[in-house]
C-alpha cells in the first residue's frame, strides 16, 4: 500500500514538476518572440528615420556615408514594405547625386588640367615673347617666331590686344596675327604686352590669343 | 526757308548721331587711346630706322615695308627735306620706304625722339578721333668714303583715330583702329 502510494506520488511530483517546466519554457519563447518584434521594429524604425533623413537632406553625412547607410539597410532585408518604398527613393536620389558629383568632379578635374596647361602655354608663350624681342640678330628671332608656330593652329590665328578694360567695357587694339605679332616684337622689341585668354582647338593647340598691355 | 530749316535740322541729326555712335570715353579709356597712338608712332619709328639700316637683309626689309603700309590711311604722304635744298618733296608713303632703303649710303642710322603730342586727340563730327604727334628725326648716312651726311628734322604726324568693327571666330569685336596720316616737314636743323 505504502509502496504504491509512494510510487502515484513520485509520479505525480514528476508530472507537477513536468508541467511547470514546459510552461516555463512557454514564456521564455513568448519573451523572446516579444524581443525580437521589438528589435525589429525599432529596425525598421531607425531604418525609415534614416531614408527619411537622407531623402529630405536632413542629414550632414556624404554621399559615400548615405551610399553605406543604404547598402547596410537593404543588407538588413527588413521586408518592410515602407522600408522598400523608401529605399527605392533613396536608390533613385543617390543615383542622381552620385551623378551630378561625378559630373562636377570631372568638371572641376577638366579645369585644372586646362589651368595647368594654360599655365604651361603661358609660360612658354611668356618666354617665347621675351626672347623674339630680345633676340640679337634677325636669323635668330626667325627661328624662336619657328619654334613659337608650332604652339598655335596656325600662323594666321587670331591675337587680339586689350588695350583697357573698364567698367565692363573692353578696348582692343586692331586685331592681328600670331605670325604678324610675334615678327611685331622682333622689329620693335616692344615686349609690353601680356596673355590674358587662350582658347585652344581640340588638337590642344592654340586657336586664339588675347593679350592685355601691362601698366 | 522751310527747306533750309528742315536741311540744317537734318544735318543737326546727322552729325549728332554720328558723334553719340561714338563710346562716351572715360579718361582712363581716352588715356588708352592716346597712349596706343603714340605707341603706333614709336613702331613707326622702329620700321623706318629698320628698312633704311644697311645691315637688314632684303627680304626682311621688304616684308618690314608692307608692315609700315599697315600704319597708314591710304595716299598718305611723306615729306623729305634736305640742308641742300629748301623745296620739301612729298612721296606716297611707299614710294618714301623704297627710296629710304635704296639710299646711296654706306651705313645709315635714323632715331626718332621727343615724341609728343601738339594737338590732342579731339573727337570730330565724322566719330573719328584726330590729332598731330610732333617728332624729331635724327638721321646720319655715312658713303664709303667717309663722309657724313647729318640732319635733324622736326615732322608732324595727323593722327586718325576710329572705332571699327570685326568678326574674329564668330564673334563681332570692336576695335580701335588707329592710322596715320601725311607726315609734313616743319623744319631742318643740321
Amino acid at each position: 500500500m505504502w509502496k504504491k502510494f509512494i510510487f502515484r506520488s513520485i509520479i505525480l511530483l514528476m508530472a507537477v514538476s513536468l508541467a511547470g517546466g514546459m510552461s516555463s519554457c512557454k514564456s521564455k519563447k513568448k519573451l523572446a518572440r516579444e524581443k525580437e518584434a521589438a528589435e525589429y521594429a525599432a529596425r525598421v524604425n531607425t531604418a525609415k528615420t534614416t531614408l527619411l533623413d537622407i531623402l529630405n537632406d536632413n542629414t550632414a553625412m556624404s554621399l559615400d556615408e548615405k551610399e553605406a547607410a543604404v547598402q547596410s539597410i537593404k543588407a538588413m532585408d527588413l521586408n518592410d514594405p515602407d522600408v522598400d518604398e523608401l529605399l527605392r527613393q533613396a536608390d533613385e536620389k543617390l543615383a542622381r547625386e552620385r551623378a551630378e558629383w561625378n559630373k562636377s568632379a570631372m568638371e572641376s578635374r577638366q579645369k585644372e588640367e586646362s589651368a595647368l596647361k594654360k599655365d604651361a602655354t603661358t609660360m612658354s608663350l611668356g618666354d617665347y615673347f621675351a626672347s623674339i624681342s630680345s633676340a640679337t640678330n634677325v636669323s635668330q628671332a626667325n627661328m624662336l617666331i619657328a619654334d613659337a608656330l608650332k604652339l598655335f593652329s596656325s600662323p594666321d590665328a587670331p591675337v587680339l590686344v586689350i588695350i583697357s578694360k573698364e567698367a565692363g567695357i573692353v578696348d582692343y587694339d586692331r586685331p592681328t596675327t600670331i605670325l604678324n605679332y610675334l615678327n611685331y616684337l622682333k622689329d620693335t622689341k616692344n615686349n609690353i604686352n601680356q596673355v590674358e585668354k587662350i582658347n585652344y582647338d581640340n588638337s590642344g593647340k592654340i586657336k586664339e590669343l588675347e593679350l592685355i598691355k601691362m601698366k | 526757308m522751310k527747306i533750309k530749316i528742315l536741311f540744317i535740322l537734318a544735318l543737326t541729326i546727322l552729325l549728332s548721331n554720328s558723334i553719340s555712335a561714338q563710346d562716351i570715353l572715360s579718361k582712363q579709356r581716352k588715356a588708352a587711346i592716346d597712349s596706343l597712338a603714340l605707341e603706333k608712332v614709336r613702331d613707326l619709328s622702329k620700321y623706318i630706322s629698320i628698312i633704311g639700316s644697311k645691315k637688314t637683309p632684303f627680304s626682311e626689309a621688304n616684308r618690314v615695308i608692307e608692315r609700315t603700309l599697315e600704319l597708314f590711311v591710304e595716299d598718305a604722304q611723306m615729306g623729305v627735306s634736305s640742308l641742300y635744298r629748301e623745296e620739301i618733296k612729298y612721296y606716297p608713303v611707299r614710294k618714301y620706304l623704297e627710296r629710304l632703303m635704296a639710299l646711296n649710303y654706306d651705313k645709315i642710322t635714323i632715331k626718332w625722339y621727343d615724341i609728343q603730342y601738339i594737338s590732342d586727340l579731339e573727337l570730330q563730327p565724322d566719330g573719328r578721333y584726330v590729332g598731330v604727334i610732333t617728332i624729331y628725326q635724327r638721321f646720319e648716312g655715312t658713303t664709303d668714303d667717309g663722309m657724313v651726311y647729318k640732319d635733324t628734322t622736326k615732322k608732324d604726324i595727323t593722327v586718325y583715330v576710329e572705332k571699327k568693327q570685326t568678326q574674329i571666330s564668330g564673334r563681332l569685336i570692336d576695335f580701335w583702329d588707329v592710322l596715320l596720316g601725311d607726315i609734313r616737314v616743319a623744319e631742318t636743323q643740321r
